[in-house]
């Protein structure tokens, strides 16, 4: 069983304009990968974006909790601060990596690239972490020069999850991560991701319409319909007995 | 009718002094400026002429130089230019002048306190490398969001073939606070910004921009913190012809109609001090 402490991230009755999202709330923990699932137009991404700091909700808090400090509401302080949190404590990977990654920038400094923006200024200790990512998500350490847009889809999503991790945020966030890849590689990039997210300790939500990824990764899953929350379970208790429509549809499109 | 002294009406100077006053209180910053037209295409140095008609005076004795050299066609021009308009005098001589209007050299000659050192910068914001966005680029100057400049650099040090190291218009910070073009001089010349006893603006007309240098501002090229920034300084023993000089910037110039190149001082000013020395000894 999951030792839950106070959560690091807490969406308190989140509405996006009445149709995309309604009325959610969760509650996110340390070290716990959570996997919002839903069909499409579920509100998933929408959510996800509110959650990261990208999307001001039209309704609703979304709440950090860091450094021992009362919770920071996202959308409640300057812009500039919230760019500065999202910087800090965030590591974002989105579905297309041309959405994160710099295609004019080569791979190690796109990686890298987080931690200048977060202050570092020693040239030795962001080559080292450039080189400890590519080993550590299994790349060519001879490539490091090349352009993202010379790496196959797979690399390219293991490029952005480095990027995302490279200044240790407080919480990942994933949109769906291995679309488009073939099973190979989405097989390989789950295990990587499972591997780090379990060693690193790191609290991550992540978004999917597939529940055989939420079944490997996450210790929770909420299922969206409509924008609205309709099912909460650990994901072998929802595969098992999946109790909404939902949540039976996206059982059934498992086998 | 009496004719408007340096060129500029009395109100335009006014104001360009005034942008001048705010630039030298906040070292660095680009400050929006009105650049009035000169007789000249913007890009060719209007932002120079702007401040140097500007702030000059009767009793000034003007300096322009062109590549650190007094003797092109747009040294002499804009001298001429000045001498036409303002009937002030001039010299090639640093240590004899107040305004020293410069295009992509500092002069190697030392300064001192009371001269105003005048830059032509043709792009003022080296932010504008990273973001196609103004405002984006405003925004990371107010925020210090230099990020992506280090970014570049560690590109730079790594070795990809996307990136080409500047010889020139290498960008530095002031007062460890605002990131700024040094204008296209050689990056061996940063270190003459820094701890400067003179005043330095810098005028760019064709992007409204104005920014300065008050004297004795502390001025740093870009670096990582344990990689000390490379002046790029020759090594190959190269040497002036006609002063003989290995240390002064040299350019790399063709001296006659069979294509023979040589390389000479590109300060004429301190290669010809050099040729007198020579001759005395």
């Amino acid at each position: 069983m999951l030792d839950l402490p106070s959560p690091i991230l807490t969406l308190d009755r989140i509405s996006f304009d009445g149709r995309f999202v309604s009325d959610v709330a969760l509650a996110l923990y340390p070290g716990e990968v959570l996997c919002l699932v839903g069909k499409s137009g579920a509100g998933k991404s929408t959510l996800l974006r509110i959650a990261a700091g990208r999307l001001r909700p039209t309704e609703g808090r979304v709440l950090l909790a860091y450094g021992g400090e009362a919770p920071t509401s996202l959308y409640d302080i300057p812009e500039q601060a919230l760019v500065t949190l999202r910087r800090r404590h965030f590591g974002f990977v989105a579905q297309n990596a041309r959405d994160t990654l710099d295609m004019a920038r080569s791979a190690a400094a796109n990686i890298v690239q987080p931690l200048f923006d977060n202050g570092e200024r020693h040239f030795g200790k962001a080559l080292a972490a450039a080189q400890r990512w590519f080993a550590a998500l299994d790349l060519d350490a001879a490539r490091t020069g090349d352009l993202p847009g010379t790496f196959s889809g797979g690399m390219q999503q293991r490029l952005q999850i480095a990027r995302a991790l490279v200044h240790r945020p407080r919480i990942l966030f994933l949109d769906e991560p291995t679309t488009g890849l073939d099973t190979t590689a989405q097989a390989l990039l789950l295990a990587l991701l499972s591997e780090l997210l379990r060693r690193s300790g790191i609290a991550a939500l992540l978004v999917t319409h597939d529940l055989r990824i939420a079944r490997l990764i996450a210790h929770r899953v909420i299922v969206l319909d409509g924008g609205r929350m309709v099912e909460e379970a650990p994901p072998d208790r929802l595969i098992a007995d999946p109790r909404h429509s939902v949540a039976r549809d996206l059982v059934s499109a498992m086998i | 009718m009496t004719e408007t002294f340096a060129y500029l009406d009395e109100d335009s100077k006014r104001c360009v002094r005034r942008t001048i006053l705010k630039a030298l209180a906040i070292p660095g910053y680009q400050v929006p400026f009105i650049a009035p037209e000169m007789p000249i295409a913007y890009g060719w140095g209007v932002g120079g002429m702007v401040v140097t008609a500007s702030l000059l005076g009767r009793d000034d004795r003007l300096k322009i130089t062109d590549h650190g050299s007094d003797e092109t066609v747009n040294a002499v021009n804009i001298r001429t230019f000045f001498t036409r308009t303002a009937f002030v005098a001039t010299t090639t001589l640093t240590r004899e002048a107040t305004l020293i209007q410069v295009r992509q050299r500092v002069p190697e000659a030392t300064l001192s306190e009371g001269q105003v050192v005048i830059y032509q910068v043709p792009r003022p914001d080296p932010l504008r490398a990273f973001v196609n966005s103004a405002g984006e680029a405003a925004r990371m100057h107010a925020e210090a969001d230099y990020g992506r400049v280090y970014t570049r650099l560690f590109e730079e040090r790594t070795g990809s073939r996307s990136v080409i190291q500047p010889g020139y218009d290498y960008p530095v910070m002031v007062e460890g606070r605002y990131l700024m073009s040094p204008s296209p001089i050689p990056r061996r010349d940063n270190a003459r910004l820094d701890n400067s006893p003179a005043i330095q603006i810098f005028g760019a007309a064709r992007e409204r921009r104005l920014y300065a240098l008050p004297p004795y501002t502390r001025v740093e090229s870009v670096a990582f913190e344990d990689v000390p920034f490379d002046p790029g300084l020759p090594e190959d023993g190269r040497r002036c012809v006609i002063c003989g000089c290995a240390t002064s910037h040299l350019d790399h110039l063709l001296l006659s109609d069979d294509g023979t190149s040589e390389w000479v001082c590109s300060d004429t000013e301190c290669c010809s001090q050099r040729s007198e020395e020579n001759a005395g000894a």
